[in-house]
Parts: structure tokens; sequence; C-alpha cells
């Protein structure tokens, strides 16, 4: 049989491609990446550590959540707990992207996946089940957003004081406006309704009550049970 | 801090965060693929990850407003907002951002 041109592959051309689709949005990995670094500074960790953990670690909610961790004695076991919690949607994007990756050798599959964030994962599914057979694609907007990401932190970091206070120019919101725009746009999915709001109330109604993140695996265990028994009952 | 860890952990560098956190990210990264050349996720788990991965997020915003103040609130009304009409992540940041900035200038403190 004539197997034509459905093969998967990972190619520069796909990589450059992905880069430029994504630039403009991965603009904002700037400010978002210079409010990591500011509060990185202000939580005490050093300016090496805090650029090495974006270039590394490369994930906003995990390298936020593990901020609230950097002071002595560290609460090891709460921070593996957050940061695994945080980071749970990734498995999620993953095996959602697996019929694509899992066609590369692993050589290729394990250097794409090292750049897989929200809005490359965003981007590329709708494009891979359109046709898209090139997943440098996917590394490509990994790497848009991974190179500002971590320019923004070195600025934030090593010029936090002289920039003062990221407020003035709303930087210190870049966060939390990317969430709830990806969260307004799971809202117009049927499916997303009930987790969303469960997972809001058990958060706010838990933090007086809760240590530091607590709150937030309660919501998140909150909202995945209500999606589990939605679909049972 | 009472974690429920042995206190021998409370020894470890703090430094130690950094490839620590990088690792747990990386693993989740590199999981669903190696997941699902073994198995194929039951569809309760699969609606339980859906859940949980929205639910994270949604826990994370209103874990922020409910220590924030209004500033915060309506520059995240208004991303939310153009992101439902607009359905552009790009403009809801650029007017969520522009909101908390003018904000800031107009309404100091």
């Amino acid at each position: 049989m004539a197997e034509h041109d459905d093969t998967i592959r990972l190619t520069a051309k796909g990589v450059w491609r992905g880069f430029r689709e994504m630039f403009a949005i991965a603009l904002f990995s700037i400010p978002f990446g210079i409010a990591f670094g500011t509060a990185a500074a202000d939580a005490g960790v050093p300016p090496l550590e805090t650029i090495l953990m974006s270039v590394f670690t490369f994930s906003g909610v995990a390298q936020f959540a593990a901020l609230e961790f950097w002071r002595e004695p560290v609460a090891w076991g709460m921070l593996i707990f957050v940061v695994t919690a945080g980071s749970a949607r990734l498995i999620v994007m993953g095996a959602v992207l697996a019929p694509w990756l899992n066609r590369l050798t692993p050589g290729r599959r394990f250097l794409a996946l090292a750049w897989l964030s929200d809005p490359n994962f965003a981007k590329s599914q709708p494009a891979y089940r359109a046709g898209e057979r090139d997943a440098g694609t996917l590394l490509g907007a990994g790497l848009a957003l991974w190179s500002l990401w971590v320019i923004g932190t070195v600025i934030g970091a090593l010029a936090g004081n002289v920039i003062g206070d990221v407020s003035v120019y709303g930087f210190d919101v870049v966060m939390v406006c990317f969430f709830s725009a990806m969260v307004a746009g799971e809202a117009g999915r049927r499916t997303a309704f009930l987790p969303i709001a469960a997972a809001a109330l058990v958060a706010v109604v838990t933090l007086p009550w809760l240590p530091g993140g607590w709150n937030v695996i309660a919501a998140a265990l909150a909202g995945g049970a209500v999606t589990v028994l939605r679909d049972d009952g | 801090m009472a974690d429920g860890f042995p206190s021998f952990a409370g020894e470890l560098p703090i430094w130690l965060i950094v490839p620590l956190v990088a690792a747990i990210v990386y693993a989740t990264r590199a999981l669903g693929p190696v997941l699902m050349t073994r198995i194929s996720l039951s569809p309760r788990m699969t609606r339980f990850l859906d859940g949980l991965a929205i639910s994270v997020i949604v826990a994370m915003v209103a874990t922020a407003l409910a220590k924030a103040g209004l500033r915060e609130a309506a520059a995240v009304a208004l991303a939310a907002t153009v992101m439902l009409t607009a359905r552009s992540v790009f403009w809801a940041m650029v007017a969520g951002i522009s909101l908390a900035a003018a904000w800031s200038h107009f309404l100091p403190g």
C-alpha cells in the first residue's frame, strides 16, 4: 500500500515554522519572566538559581509555586506534592499528543516533550487533528516561549531592583491573566463548568483552614472528582 | 515546617529545589506518552485527569484573587471576558495587563 505522506516527522523547517507562528504570544513570556525574576528576588532566591530554574524547568506554574517553599527548613514533602499536582496537566497533554509523538524516535520524542507547555500544546493539538505531521512545530513553538521566558527571567532577576515595582506595568498580573484566559478558553466546553465551579469554591473556602498550597490540592482533587462523578451519575 | 517529612530533610541544601522542581516537571512532561505506550487510560481516569488539569489552574487563580484586591479581580475579569468574546489569548492578556497598569497609574495604593 502506498503509505503516502502521513509520516510523523520532526524537521528543522517545522521547528522554525512553529517558532515563527508562536512568536507573538510568546512575547508575553518576557513580562511573565520579569515578574517571575522579581518575585524570586523578593522570595530571597539568588539570581543564578532563579535563571537556572527558568532554563531547566520552563514552567510558570511550577516555578511560582516553588517560590513559596524557598525558606528554611524547606517543606520538601509539600513542595513535591504541590509541584506535581501543578504539573499534572502536562501528563494529560502528553497523553493527548501521544499518537503523534510516539511515532517519533525516542530521542526526538523526549526532546520535543522537554519544551511542552500550555500555549504550544493548545496550538499543536488542533493542528495535529487538522493534519499537521511535523512535530517540529510543537518544539519550535516551545523554543520561542522558552527563550523569551529565560530572557525575561534574566532581566527580572538581575534588574528587578532597577525596574522596581512591576505592578506599575501590570506585570504582576501576567500569570493570573494567562491562567484566566486559559480557563475562559476551556469554559466553553460543556464538561468544564462543574470542575471550574467546584475548584474555585473549594480553593476559596479552604484557603483560611489549610496550610499554604494545600487548598490548591484540595480544589484540584475536588474538580477531578466531580468530573468523574458527574459522568458516572 | 511540619509537613510530615522526616527531620533530616530539613538539612538538605535549599538549592536542591532547583533540580528537584526541574526533574518533577520534566517527568510529568515525559510521562503521558510513556504511559500511552503501555496502557490505554480508562475513560474514568482520563476524565479525572481532565478535571484535575483545569481545576489546578482555576484553584491558583481563585487563591490569588482571594488574597489580592479589586485591581487584580478586575484585570482577571476583563481578560476572561476578552477571551470569551474574542477567543484570543494575546488580546485577553493585553487587556488584563493594561487594565492593571492603568489602575496602578490612576488609582495608586
